[in-house]
């Protein structure tokens, strides 16, 4: 069974701020998770994009990872 | 005549419509730590000036940036590893937020910024996840120390019964 970590921890909007969760869902060379490794929905996984991408370009987490 | 008037009446809803924008932004590393009050306030000011009502906020730190910045200051490129981070949540209407980021984008105190439309409550999620496990994982197993009186006698006929 999926289980929705945002649905789940009752998180409604995802914060590009909150590095720490996104963190969550990056491997270690700082690329994105896909869908069917972080069991997120389709809708959440669009926003977790988003804030990912938000938090690169203000400097809170790296483009790529060496 | 009449299809006229009615557009301009959606442009002036438009324009009265007020949303709720967040402003995440870098400060340049270069200000002294006892100047930056001075300049968050400045900062804060100017958004003020263009019609801004803020809702929250947060004080500027200084982060070491995941990766080196590069802005052009006066006609000069300069490069950034570590910046004061800041936020700050406030309202105003949609034609003014134009006007904001543009102010913005020729501030010259920031190494870069960004301006988000973003809902009024608090979007930090609660970290009671990750204190919860911490917790539990920092704490040191408590040693069950036996107070057990050590009877002499009884640890001697032992012995002896293993010797024998």
């Amino acid at each position: 069974m999926k289980q929705d970590y945002f649905s789940s921890n009752n998180i409604k909007h995802i914060d590009y701020k909150d590095v720490e969760v996104l963190k969550k869902f990056l491997t270690p060379s700082a690329r994105m998770l896909a869908r069917r490794r972080t069991d997120v929905t389709a809708k959440n996984q669009r926003k977790l994009a988003e804030a990912i991408k938000r938090a690169r370009f203000m400097g809170l987490l790296p483009y790529i990872a060496k | 005549m009449a299809k006229k008037t009615i557009e301009e009446n959606i442009g002036e809803e438009k324009e009265a419509r007020l949303e709720v924008y967040e402003v995440g932004y870098i400060m340049l590393p270069t200000i002294a730590e006892e100047n930056l009050g001075e300049e968050v306030t400045s900062f804060k000011d100017t958004l003020t000036e263009k019609g801004a009502t803020f809702i929250s906020d947060e004080y500027p730190k200084l982060i070491e940036l995941a990766y080196e910045m590069a802005r052009s200051i006066a006609n000069k490129k300069q490069k950034f590893s570590y910046g004061y981070f800041g936020w700050v949540k406030f309202e105003c209407s949609t034609s003014q937020a134009k006007v904001i980021k543009d102010m913005l984008s020729k501030n010259e105190k920031l190494v870069r910024f960004l301006m988000i439309k973003t809902v009024r409550e608090n979007t930090m999620s609660v970290k009671r996840a990750y204190g919860k496990q911490d917790g539990a994982k920092r704490r040191p197993a408590q040693k069950h120390e036996e107070a057990t009186p050590i009877n002499e006698e009884v640890i001697d006929k032992e012995i002896e019964a293993l010797v024998v």
